[in-house]
């Protein structure tokens, strides 16, 4: 008798122990899963403050005829997006296609940046522009009515991003959350809406990336033909060992992945232009020994090897140095005129002076055998007369240079000082117009 | 017997004309420092304590004004520059043996171990430094790579994410993988910092489930360093996912490219 009611006092205890922690656990999981939830909230609420306020900007922009009222809006909208972006890629969405309105967004950034910071003409919006803008803006006010009515639901609902991320992960099923449908709804009508017309310049933004097919020279290869060109480039006298497989319909351009066996342990790992078998990308993966060469032994061997797979390439831009190897970028000169769009980069193991990699995409899409350098409209010390008297120049070359649309610029050069930093500032030889600044390290 | 003698004098001379030229220097030089310059010669980009020797003696003549941080930049080279300007040298800031010596001899009195041990206090005492032999790159706080502006913390996190996603891939892919971050960098459809795509909610199994916090190894650092320089073995990819283990059907619906070790890379 005594016995049992000991037991089960302690029964007792345990069990209102084991369920007041129980409980305290419960409360700290919800407490958890509350604070993610109010993340995601936040993201969710600020995008839509910022769409709204994107589109009221987009609509001033175009209700003014002023160069410098449209230029403050355009500005505005050029933040706005930004911050959309950056909100967007706060919420759980990056398992579901987003990308049509995530390229809108993007497409209106760049065409206001391009519109009110970066033109050259001083002068109000063109009608090709107007119209533009005016497509934008009933699109982000589409965009942004559904966004609204669609947090009027989530408020007056209570719907949780919990969930919705919960139904994205299992895509196989169909779901029937309102989160998830929204945005769907959202993307699609992005989707089909016709492509904006952005004008030449603008649309020289978007195919930037330089990795034009038509700018390769040589007729198309096929695998063997890939393996020949790696065979010839590492200097195998056949194609033993190598393999040549064609990439997906995925990639930049059509190519090849090579892998071949080097002598050794390294194994060689290329990509090939299908279009003249260009080596666009060679990695020689071998362990790299304590280094016996210093940097400036090894630029050397850097120049020499360009030298021998005839590529050009003699002034070397750039030096850095980690794990055993010396990486140099290097890039053509041509009358003294540096063509950075050739750039190649040459990784050197500072073991043996070895070369085990190279970069040459820019310099296969951009290199021209002889190339015509413009004349220069203006002097030299005409041009140094548009960097800030405060820098003190140190260094000037000539050099061909890309802006930030992807065309090329005949510029002067000036690496300058001003305090403790150097810069980097390109002139147009033509004009004067300033074409880039970078900051040296 | 008298052969044998002459021998052991001629012996001795020797020994002691050589045991003068060795302590020799040590006696003109007193109250200078032994240096611990290298034998390599130095140009911009190296990083290693000979560097930030060289520093340190620039800066003790007054041609250097930022701080003994052992990695040759800009700012090094420029105050080369002038050194050599002003001593009658070939001016191209590379310092090579003869400008070594005459640092050296221009610097009398600068006492490299010091100056070193003096950081080492500044820096928390005690951290460990690399011998000279072993140079390796202390990276900048920022470097812009083809226009990428990635800081030495973001290359840390990166090393992280790297580690985190493909531990025991082949090392190819283990630089694919750091190549399908940076691509994103440039692509609207993502954040355009690296921890912005990093941590994007959803985009990596490593992020969701701690992985990315565990310790990457050299390789994966060595990946990192890779990539950022240009290498991108996976041709452009943006996105890549494990066929074994992904479940989303969108993901398989995308242009693959390739296939790495057990990844498809796909945009």
């Amino acid at each position: 008798m005594m016995f049992s009611r000991i037991t089960s006092f302690v029964v007792v205890l345990a069990l209102v122990v084991a369920g007041f922690w129980g409980y305290r656990e419960h409360r700290e999981k919800q407490a958890l899963l509350l604070k993610a939830e109010n993340q995601y909230q936040r993201a969710f609420h600020t995008l839509s403050d910022h769409m709204n306020l994107l589109q009221d900007e987009l609509g001033k922009s175009l209700a003014v005829n002023s160069k410098l009222q449209s230029t403050s809006s355009l500005t505005e909208v050029w933040r706005l997006s930004a911050q959309a972006r950056s909100d967007v890629g706060e919420l759980p969405l990056s398992l579901m296609p987003f990308n049509n309105t995530m390229n809108f967004l993007n497409d209106v950034g760049n065409f206001s940046y391009r519109v009110a910071v970066h033109k050259d003409e001083k002068q109000p919006l063109t009608d090709q522009e107007w119209n533009t803008l005016q497509t934008m803006y009933n699109r982000s006010k589409g965009l942004e009515k559904q966004l609204s009515s669609l947090q009027t639901a989530v408020i007056q609902k209570n719907l949780r991003w919990m969930d919705a991320e919960l139904a994205l992960a299992q895509t196989d099923k169909k779901t029937d959350n309102v989160i998830v449908d929204g945005f769907k709804a959202m993307e699609k009508q992005v989707r089909n809406a016709k492509p904006l017309n952005f004008g030449p310049t603008a649309n020289a933004l978007k195919t930037r990336n330089n990795t034009d097919v038509n700018k390769l020279s040589g007729t198309a290869v096929n695998p063997q033909g890939a393996a020949e060109a790696a065979a010839r480039f590492l200097g195998h006298a056949n194609t033993q060992g190598i393999s040549a497989k064609r990439n997906g319909q995925g990639n930049l351009y059509p190519s090849y992945s090579v892998t071949a066996k080097l002598p050794g342990d390294g194994q060689a790992y290329m990509t090939i232009t299908e279009k003249g078998g260009h080596i666009t990308n060679y990695m020689n993966n071998r362990g790299v020994g304590d280094p016996k060469l210093d940097l400036d032994q090894a630029s050397a061997k850097a120049t020499a090897y360009l030298k021998q797979k005839g590529i050009a390439g003699d002034t070397i831009i750039r030096i850095d140095q980690y794990d055993n190897v010396g990486v140099y970028e290097i890039v053509p000169t041509q009358d003294g005129v540096r063509i950075y769009p050739e750039k190649t980069t040459v990784k050197v193991a500072l073991d043996n002076g070895e070369v085990v990699g190279l970069v040459a995409q820019d310099y296969a899409f951009n290199h021209v055998a002889n190339r015509q350098i413009p004349a220069a409209k203006i002097s030299e010390a005409e041009a140094r007369k548009f960097v800030s008297p405060k820098v003190q120049i140190q260094e000037t070359h000539r050099s061909i240079v890309l802006d930030d649309l992807g065309r090329e610029q005949f510029c002067y050069e000036f690496i300058g000082t001003m305090d403790n930093d150097t810069y980097k500032v390109y002139i147009r030889a033509l004009d004067g117009k300033e074409i880039g600044v970078e900051k040296l390290k | 017997m008298r052969k044998k003698w002459r021998l052991l004098m001629a012996a001795l001379t020797v020994a002691t004309a050589v045991a003068c030229v060795a302590v020799e220097p040590g006696l003109v030089q007193s109250g200078t420092h032994e240096s611990t310059f290298t034998q390599r010669t130095l140009v911009r980009g190296s990083a290693g304590t000979d560097v930030r020797e060289l520093q340190g003696r620039l800066k003790f003549l007054g041609y250097y004004k930022g701080s003994l941080d052992g990695s040759f930049g800009y700012g090094t080279y420029w105050a080369v520059r002038n050194f050599q300007y002003k001593f009658g040298m070939k001016v191209d800031g590379v310092v090579g043996s003869t400008t070594k010596t005459k640092l050296v001899a221009a610097s009398r009195g600068y006492n490299p171990n010091q100056a070193t041990a003096s950081i080492q206090r500044a820096q928390g005492g005690g951290t460990a430094k690399k011998p000279a032999s072993k140079a390796t790159a202390t990276a900048t706080p920022t470097q812009s790579y083809g226009g990428k502006n990635v800081s030495a913390n973001d290359m840390k996190l990166l090393a992280n994410a790297v580690y985190g996603e493909s531990r025991g891939e082949v090392y190819i892919g283990q630089v694919a993988i750091a190549a399908v971050i940076l691509n994103r960098m440039d692509n609207p459809n993502f954040p355009n910092t690296v921890p912005g795509i990093i941590f994007q909610p959803g985009a990596f199994t490593a992020v969701a489930d701690g992985q990315i916090w565990l310790s990457p190894n050299d390789q994966a650092k060595k990946a990192v360093n890779d990539a950022l320089r240009g290498w991108d073995p996976s041709s452009g990819a943006i996105y890549y996912f494990n066929p074994a283990t992904a479940t989303s059907k969108w993901i398989w619906g995308r242009p693959q490219i390739k296939r790495i070790g057990a990844h498809i890379f796909c945009r």
